[in-house]
This record gives C-alpha cells, structure tokens and sequence, in this order.
C-alpha cells in the first residue's frame, strides 16, 4: 500500500469552471454573513479578506468522480480522481462556484481504478488519467462543445452555486436580473522557468467564455483565485455592458434611472482588476487588459452611465424637480 | 414571477396562448422563459416554429431529464435567433426569449422527492435571470403538475410570486371542468393548502382565462338567421350566470382570447404583421394578448376583490 500514496507523475494540466451570480439578497453581506453562508463543512473554516475588497472563501468540497475526460479528437480517455470546489463572495455581492482539477498521467504499477479511494482522496482535486490524449487534445475537448458522460465541472460548480443561493440567512431578494455566466479556464504547464504563449480568451455561441494560459501549475490554488477574479470581473462587463445596451433600446425612457440605480449603488464599485491576484501573475491581466481590453470596456460603460445620470440631472432641472436621487447616484462614479 | 399555465381538458389553447403571451411580454422589454412542461406532448417548439425542438427536444438534454437528473442542466433554445419567422435577432427594445423544451418521447412520470429537489432548483436559478417564467403544464391533474405545485410552495424567504393561469373554452363542460380542477376536493386550492399555503393566498393567485371565445354580438356572427343569434344570445348569458355561480366570474377572469381565424388553423405566433400587413389575423387577438401579458404583474388584477 505504501507505494501507493507516493507522488504520481506531475500534473500537466488545470481545468477550472466557474459559475459567477448576483446573490439572492437585498443588498451585500458582511463579512461575518459571508462566513456563515459559506460554512459548508463545521470544521474547516472560511478564509476572508476585506482589503482592497472583501471577498471570503469556503474551504474545498472534495468529490469523486470517474468519467471520460473530454477529448476534442473523441478520444477515450478516462479520468479517475477528485474534483475540488469553493464557493467565493466578492464585496458580499457577487456569488461564485469553482471547479477544478489537475490532470495528471496515470502512474505506473497498479492501475488507478484498482488503487482503493482513499489513495485519491489523498490528492484533493487531482484527476489521473488512464489512456492516452495529450494535454492539447483534453483542454481544446474542455473548452468546446460539452458532451454527455463527460467529466462535467460546470455541474459540479452550478450545484454549489445552487447551494450558496439557498443559504437560508438570504432574504431572497433579487434587486436585478442577471445571467449567470459560464467561464472556463484551462491552463497548460510550463514549469517554473518556461516561456508561455499570451492567453487566448473567447467568447462561444452559447456565451461560454474560454481563457487558454500557459503557466506554471506549482500553485493551482493561486491559478484557481486568478480565475474566479477574472470571471468575476467578466460577469461585472456583461451583466453592465446589457444593462447600458438596453438604455439605446426604444421603449423604455421612462423608468432608466430607476433601472440602473441597482447597478451603479451596488455593482460599480467591485470593479478593481488584479486585487485578489498574486502578483507572478499579474501578466494574465495586463494580457487581458490589451485584448480584449477588460478596462477599456469598463470605462466605456461607467461613461456611459455618468452621460445618462447628467443628462437625467439637467432635465430635472429644467422641469423644476429636485434631483436628489439622480444626484446621489452620480456620486458613485 | 412565475406563472403556471394548466387547464381541466386538453385542447383549450392553454399552450398556444401561453407562448403567444411569453412572446408579447418579451416584446414589451421583459427577460421572458418558457418551460414546456407539457411532458406528454411538448408543443411550444413547434408553436414557436423552431424546427430543431418542434417535438420536443432529441438530445436527452430536455426538462424531462434534467428532472430524472439525467442532465445537470436543461438546454435553452433562444428563440429570437432560432425561430423560423424571426430575423434571427432580438428585436430593438425586446426582452430575452427563452425556451427550455421537453424531451421528445419524455411521458408522464412518477414524482421523487430529488425531483421536486431540482425543480426547486430550477426556478431558483430562472428567477436570477429572467422577471417572468411561464410554466406550460399539461392538461388535468398530472405528475407533472403535481411536481411543480410542490416545488413552488417551497422557494424559501422572499421567494418569487407564483400565479396560476386556468384555460377553459366558454363552454358549459369546460366552465364545470376548470372549477373542478381548481376548487375541487383534490383541486389546486385544496392542494395549495395542504402545502401550507393559506387558503386565501391560493385563491387570489389563480385565475382563468377564457380562450376562443366568440361574443354573440362579433363581427364574425353578423351572418347569423335572427333565431341563430338570438340562441347564442340565451347561450352566452347561460354560461356568464353558470361562471359566475362556479366562481369563474369577471372578478376571477384575467382574460378573454377570441377565436381567431389563424389560430383555428394554425398553432403558431400571431406577430403584429400578421394583422397589419398580410391582415389574416384579427388585431383583437392581439390585443387580448397583449393585456393578458400586462396583467400578469398587475397586482390589482390579483388581489380579493
Ligand atoms: N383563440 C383561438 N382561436 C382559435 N383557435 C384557437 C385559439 N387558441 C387556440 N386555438 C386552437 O385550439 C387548438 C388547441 O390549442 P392548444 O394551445 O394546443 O391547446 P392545449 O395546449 O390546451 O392542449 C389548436 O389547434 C389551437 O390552434
Ligand atoms: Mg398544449
């Protein structure tokens, strides 16, 4: 038994989910509220920050799973192992669920589903593969077309977040529609001293988002907080960009201000790229910042907003109304 | 807000005015889903013409299976870019349009308590995203039905109003038939509250919906003999005194849709030029249409009276 539990090959690939939502609740939660909707298991604890923004953490939900693993060439491949998940609250307002597993080659000796649970359990969020498929065909496989029978991360993740929105110290408020986002993220080992490609990120059809990165894998914890900040900020652009969309739309010019308040009281200022990020990779960002250009975009929008506040101002004044509240708002921005 | 659309008897225009009012409240500006949950007979694909799911969807991805935990998550079909008449886009102003179909060949099915688990799920999820969820549910007391009372009695605090829409046809055996559905001894108000909900509560959240009426005094019926008219006219006060004796009355009534000539013919969207321009069908219809749509977040259209 003992050679069992040595360590296995490296692993040479990290698939991350996530799953970005508003909470069900009125307005943000405190820290102390975040800590208790985030307590899925008694004994570990929730991490939390509050500078430069809050965010808190669950401890990881470990579970197994023995599947196909997703290959692009329609290869088959098994995968026997864990996948680890948080959930994750940012400034007590944003929701999030991440999956994710590490993709290692099988090790020799006893094969890995003759190898008892307990030998997987002891790697926490550690697939090890069984047949062959490189690391190229898996992450194209994971970031394309999702196929039945084949490992799921978006389950996995949707389920926590699920649970995370159940929580029954939420009031169930909902102060504004928004679309849970999809957000993939699969990163290719260089070891510590490689030279990496720049990430690609992409948009799909069905509005998955994809983010290929070439790193060093030492760290999966790290690489997993860059990803849930990068999905959360990817669900700050959508959910914004739609909401300032819909004000060019006809029919709707009464009832704008009252549609964006919620946004501009309570989304705007989460916006603050990299804060949570590990300074090694704050290369991922900067690449992010050029193309797409998450910033840009995001200055764009509170422009955008800003002009319709002054103009919601003016034409107050000019019909005689006090604008208090439109006044209010503009001192978010 | 999540409102659930059933009806004693098959066949009253429970699905094809419920789509048609999914379409219009989206063309008013609200993010709208549809749920076919007519699992016997999934028909909104093919009412909304999107050929790929008219039966139903083929994948094994349908609501069917998301609730036999088959699929961890339903597919979505959005309609604007995938219905036949649509120019593949949403229309300027437009909410989002969303249908989650059954699954072809899917049947009636015994209810579990996992199920009820993830169709509470569902909506809680939906509810994130979209301000109205249309429930198209089948006809008469069905698992189906029964799974999704359940699951909403149950959304927890703050949770999302749920309205019942009944369709009945302005007939003496539909107007007895949508009484016993909802105020008969296994009704959905009996039902209701044996979930815990109060009885009043349950009562001011359903309403009814007459569906392919012809008023005695409509254009269509101008051709009639003089002793034709007058015994549509004895009929039509007949039926008013039996609904209003049956608790089907006005102040119970959300709405009436009348016949129309398309819809006669043809399950399918009435668009606005399919009255303005080409003129087959009658703008009335429309209209019913669009009131019913506005009606849904009116509270006064709700509350006892
Ligand atoms: N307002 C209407 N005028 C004329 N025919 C209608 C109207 N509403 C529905 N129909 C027709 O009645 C039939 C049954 O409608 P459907 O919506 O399929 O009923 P259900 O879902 O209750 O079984 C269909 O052929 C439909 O086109
Ligand atoms: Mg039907």
């Amino acid at each position: 038994m003992t050679g069992d539990s040595a360590p296995g090959p490296r692993p040479t690939l990290l698939l991350v989910e996530a799953r970005t939502t508003l909470l069900r609740h009125s307005h943000a939660v405190n820290p102390d509220m975040a800590r208790e909707i985030l307590a899925f298991t008694p004994a570990a604890s929730v991490r939390t920050t509050s500078r430069p923004l809050a965010r808190a953490v669950s401890p990881d939900t470990v579970e197994g799973v023995y599947c196909r693993l997703p290959s692009a060439a329609g290869r088959r491949t098994d995968g026997i192992g864990t996948v680890a998940s948080r959930g994750v609250l940012i400034g007590g307002r944003i929701a999030l669920a991440s999956s994710r597993t590490l993709i290692a080659a099988g090790r020799p000796g006893v094969p890995a589903r003759r190898r008892g649970w307990f030998t997987h359990l002891a790697n926490p969020g550690v697939l090890e593969q069984i047949g062959r498929a490189d690391d190229d065909d898996l992450a194209r496989g994971f970031t394309g077309p999702s196929r039945p029978g084949v490992l799921d991360l978006a389950a996995i993740a949707s389920r926590l977040l699920d649970r995370v929105q159940a929580a029954t110290m939420l009031d169930g408020t909902i102060p504004l529609r928004t679309a849970r986002t999809r957000f993939r993220f699969a990163v290719h080992d260089v070891g510590p001293h490689g030279s990496a490609p720049s990430p690609s990120f992409t948009i799909d059809d069905a509005g998955v988002r994809t983010l290929v990165v070439h790193a060093a894998l030492d760290a999966p914890e790290q690489l997993a907080t860059l990803c849930e900040e990068i999905a959360a900020h990817d669900w700050l652009l959508t959910t914004m960009q739609r909401l300032v969309d819909g004000l060019d739309e006809p029919p709707a010019r009464a009832g704008r201000i009252e549609r964006i308040a919620p946004a501009v009281e309570q989304l705007l200022h989460l916006w603050m790229p990299g804060a949570h990020s590990e300074p090694e990779l704050s290369w991922v960002w900067s690449a992010l910042e050029r193309r797409p250009g998450f910033s840009r975009q995001w200055a764009s929008i509170v422009a955008r907003i800003r002009n319709e506040l002054d103009l919601s101002i003016l034409r107050a004044l000019s019909d005689g109304a006090e604008p208090t509240h439109q006044a209010r708002l503009r001192r978010e921005l | 807000m999540i409102v659930l659309a059933t009806s004693d008897k098959g066949g009253t225009g429970r699905s094809v005015t419920t789509t048609n009012v999914a379409y219009r409240r989206a063309l008013q500006g609200d993010d709208v889903c549809f749920l076919d949950f007519d699992f016997g007979s999934p028909t909104a694909g093919a009412i909304l013409d999107v050929e790929s799911v008219s039966r139903g969807i083929k994948m094994g991805t349908g609501l069917h299976s998301y609730l036999h935990g088959e699929t961890a998550e339903p597919a979505r079909i959005d309609v604007w870019r995938h219905a036949g008449w649509s120019g593949r886009r949403r229309p300027l102003g437009a909410g989002r349009l969303v249908l989650l179909p059954g699954d072809e060949g899917g049947g009636e099915f015994p209810v579990d308590a996992a199920m009820i688990e993830r169709c509470r799920q569902l909506f809680l999820g939906l509810a994130e995203e979209f301000s109205i969820i249309l429930v198209d549910l089948s006809a008469g007391r069905s698992y189906a039905a029964e799974l999704v009372q359940e699951a909403t009695s149950n959304l927890g605090s703050g949770g999302e109003a749920v309205r019942w829409l009944v369709f009945h046809r302005w007939t003496r055996q539909h107007i007895l038939a949508a009484h016993g559905l909802v105020f008969g001894e296994r009704g959905i108000v009996n039902n209701g509250v044996q979930l815990g909900i109060d009885r009043e509560v349950m009562e001011d959240s359903i309403r009814f919906v007459r569906t392919a009426v012809q008023e005695p005094d409509s254009a269509q019926l101008s051709l009639l003999r003089p002793a034709q008219a007058s015994w549509l006219q004895r009929c039509h006060e007949e039926l008013l005194e039996l609904a209003a004796r049956r608790r089907l009355g006005r102040s119970m009534m959300i709405g009436a849709i009348p016949l129309d000539p398309v819809l006669q013919w043809r399950e399918q969207i009435i668009r606005d030029l399919d009255v303005r321009s080409t003129q087959i069908a009658n703008p009335e219809t429309v209209a019913a249409f669009e009131d019913l749509a506005s009606k849904l977040t009116q509270q006064n259209y709700w509350a006892a009276v």
